[in-house]
């Protein structure tokens, strides 16, 4: 009896080391006043691209307070307040706060956040494109709403299971040194993971929640609000790969597709917060960025 | 004509009617609003090909004197009491048309005809050459009312 207590408390000791250990946390020299209001402004264009806005503002409810019910097969998550509220929101984060939030899906401390809050794309930022976000949202308006429980699901509460997720099935995207420059396919890709994190709704998830990276862009039958995400990939027959290069444009500019008919549901809300803000260089490199992509067949309807 | 060959002419010409008889015997009947939905689909390709012909135009990508009048006149024209073409339950698994059409029919019935009050409106912009800044603001009028219905009342891809 005393030997298997003893294998218990060595396995419970490992796992709590597994778990907890290294607590991937940041270390930066915090950027002064003056550097981050010299930030803020190229922030705003971040922001506008990374889509913040879409998960993190409820229908007619204060920007960036948070609330938002977003349905998923998983359960209802419900993202939190991050305008610069000190009590409600993230006022009190530091820049080395909020990278690690970005790079490694931790709270200042030391949670684990669900990968709903897609910091599997994010982590692939740039520092610099970070840094510019965190600065734009110190400057949004401060608003006091407190959050509702991040989530439904029973198992999913409380953070362990998030933490378990991370140790088993993340790793941060390599550190960026490039947001993709004058590439226009590097830009466009940079575009599209690092910063609108399409492949979260748009590439298939495995049991585990793990994007399948061979099916990448294919779409899903059940994405948000339980509606399906269709296949971005230029396969001919389910994807765009019939749609020209100015289709690609005026619909990710406004929303309208080949037929006529316009985008509604998750990428309306996309293409109003993100796509039609995207400078004319930078829409370009999202399209040859999506038209580069290997052509994949959606999977078969079940 | 040896008697051989005469035989089996006569089993073909009974193996053929045969199958041909079983196949009409198959042949499905069409269904009660067949004609409806295949009409309904080609009246909402016509509309969607008008209006991406007119983006075209109001955003100044294509030039076409003469164009743009016809395509809103067309809008307008054939947007009228498009209601109609929805009688009850007239849907099925081929159709994008949503049995909440019919559940909620009076929002629907409330929404069809507001996009057919702003294609009338965006024509008479378009025939009484307003400024192109007009013209566009009353076609974005009208191109949020098909939303308005295909976001509650279409199935998804």
């Amino acid at each position: 009896v005393r030997r298997l207590l003893l294998a218990l408390a060595a396995l419970v000791a490992a796992a709590v080391v597994w778990l907890w250990w290294p607590p991937d946390s940041v270390e930066l020299t915090e950027p002064s006043a003056a550097e981050l209001d010299a930030l803020a402004k190229r922030g705003e264009y971040v922001y506008r691209l990374a889509g913040c806005r879409g998960c993190h503002t409820q229908d007619d409810g204060p920007e960036l307070a948070g609330g938002r019910e977003v349905e998923t097969h998983y359960g209802i998550f419900r993202p939190p307040n991050i305008t610069p509220d000190v009590d409600t929101g993230i006022g009190s984060w530091s820049a080395a706060d909020f990278v690690r939030a970005l790079r490694y899906g931790r709270s200042p401390d030391g949670g684990a956040y669900l990968p709903a809050f897609p910091y599997p794309s994010y982590s692939g930022m740039t520092l610099d494109d970070m840094l510019a976000l965190y600065a734009y949202l110190r400057t949004v308006p401060a608003v006091s709403q407190a959050n509702a429980p991040a989530v439904d699901t029973w198992y999913l509460r409380g953070g362990l299971a998030a933490r378990v997720w991370q140790r088993a099935f993340y790793t941060p995207a390599p550190e960026a040194t490039s947001d993709g420059g004058d590439d226009a396919v590097a830009r466009g890709r940079y575009i599209a993971t690092a910063l609108g994190h399409c492949a979260e709704c748009h590439t298939p998830r495995d049991r585990h929640g793990v994007p399948i990276a061979a099916l990448g862009y294919s779409g899903t039958p059940d994405g948000p609000d339980g509606d399906a995400v269709p296949n971005i990939t230029p396969d001919r027959e389910d994807g765009i790969g019939r749609w020209r290069a100015t289709a690609l444009r005026e619909f990710l500019a406004t929303g309208m597709k080949p037929d006529g008919d316009f985008a509604s549901g998750a990428m309306e809300m996309v293409i109003e917060n993100t796509t039609q803000h995207l400078t004319r260089e930078d829409l370009g490199a999202l399209v040859a960025y999506l038209r580069s992509l290997p052509a994949v067949p959606s999977a078969p309807k079940e | 004509m040896p008697l051989k060959t005469h035989r089996l002419l006569i089993l073909g010409a009974f193996v053929g009617a045969a199958s041909f008889l079983t196949a009409h015997a198959q042949d499905e009947e069409p269904g009660p609003y067949d004609a409806q939905i295949q009409y309904r689909q080609g009246l909402m390709k016509s509309i969607g090909g008008h209006v991406v012909a007119s983006h075209s135009l109001v955003t100044g990508k294509i030039e076409a004197p003469g164009h743009l009048k016809v395509h809103a006149a067309a809008l307008a024209g054939v947007s009228d009491n498009v209601k109609r073409f929805f009688p009850k339950g007239s849907t099925d698994e081929d159709s994008a048309a949503k049995p909440e059409i019919w559940e909620s029919w009076d929002t629907f019935a409330k929404r069809a005809d507001e996009m057919h009050d702003a294609a009338v409106a965006y024509n008479h912009t378009v025939q009484s050459d307003a400024a192109m800044t007009e013209v566009q603001a009353s076609f974005k009028k009208l191109t949020e009312t098909c939303k308005a219905c295909h976001d509650d009342y279409r199935k998804k891809d």
